[in-house]
């Protein structure tokens, strides 16, 4: 099914949906934090917006391709709950997307100020 | 730990084990994905969120995301290969129980052989009872499957062992051969070592192919 013209526009969830690797790897590097956390920080961060449901798939990719970390720790809740860290790969996708995200930024900027 | 889960949590975290299970991933990481997602529910429990803040508002959509992020090759082979396995699994327990049996009646003096007969009767058990252990996941991976029913398939499905061992067994006597009659006799040890070295095999294979396919 093709999308229509301004299917993407004004419409945070599809927009989102390409920087949210960016933005958890960022979270991430921060400190070491767990899966409950993370979902707390999109919130804090005003990723309201975020689609319920998509941040463990996404936490299973990132971990899956070795750009995340996790080491169990004993949870006070009951099961052995993961902590989640950069791996090399991770902290090289980060600057990659810090980089990319900048020149957009920095792009949008000039054009929204002419 | 799923014991303290409640209500819906509770509800929804049973629904996403049966489907995450009758899934082609491989059992360790299927049990260190219910484990992630237990964590994540204990604490959205805790902090007195919706569950559909964890998996959004379809369990199954959710579900079908986790499958995607964890087998990049989702192959028919290795749904084939689990089949066979699950299978096998179940006729080394049912082994496992008569071979017990044959060796706890020959130490009581009820047996003067370790020799285990299978009859007529261990084949219409086998028979009718593979296909009523796919009934519940394969009715659970259904996008129409409500949580609420699932004490109701599970009735269903040792009912419909139970009829299916019946008429087996009603064609079965109708053809001649009597239940108690041995097909064949062997001795105890083998198809227990048999039946749980294939096993193993099967399962070795399986793990290496999700390996693979990971």
């Amino acid at each position: 099914m093709h999308n229509k013209v301004g299917d993407y526009m004004g419409n945070s969830t599809q927009l989102l949906k390409g920087i949210m690797e960016g933005v958890i790897l960022k979270i991430i590097s921060i400190e070491e934090t767990y899966g409950y956390n993370i979902y707390q920080k999109l919130m804090d961060y005003g990723f309201t917006d975020f689609s319920e449901g998509s941040l463990y798939p996404l936490l299973l990719r990132l971990e899956r391709n070795n750009y995340i970390n996790a080491i169990k720790r004993q949870s006070p809740l009951g099961p052995d709950r993961k902590y989640y860290s950069l791996t090399p790969d991770g902290a090289q996708l980060l600057k990659e997307f810090s980089d990319e995200w900048e020149k957009l930024s920095c792009n949008m900027k000039k054009l929204w100020e002419v | 730990m799923q014991q303290n889960l409640e209500g819906k949590y509770r509800e929804v975290y049973i629904s996403i084990g049966l489907y995450i299970h009758n899934s082609s991933i491989d059992d360790g990481l299927q049990n260190e994905i219910l484990n992630d997602i237990l964590d994540l529910f204990l604490q959205a429990q805790e902090s007195n969120e919706e569950i559909d803040f964890i998996t959004g508002a379809d369990y199954k959509t959710f579900c079908d995301n986790v499958i995607a992020e964890s087998m990049k090759k989702n192959s028919s082979h290795l749904k084939i290969v689990k089949f066979f396995k699950n299978i096998l699994w179940f006729i080394s327990y049912y082994i496992t129980i008569k071979t017990l049996m044959v060796v706890g009646l020959y130490f009581i003096g009820s047996n003067k052989t370790l020799t285990l007969n299978i009859n007529t009767l261990d084949l219409l058990i086998l028979a009718g009872s593979i296909p009523s252990i796919y009934i519940v996941p394969f009715i659970a991976s259904k996008k129409a499957f409500k949580p609420k029913k699932l004490l109701s398939i599970i009735v269903f499905s040792i009912l419909s062992m139970i009829l299916l061992i019946a008429l087996l067994g009603i064609i079965a006597i109708l053809s001649g051969p009597s239940f108690d009659m041995p097909l064949f006799a062997i001795p105890f040890y083998l198809p227990i070592l048999l039946s749980w070295l294939i096993y193993i095999l099967i399962n070795r294979y399986y793990k290496n192919q999700c390996l693979k396919g990971a």
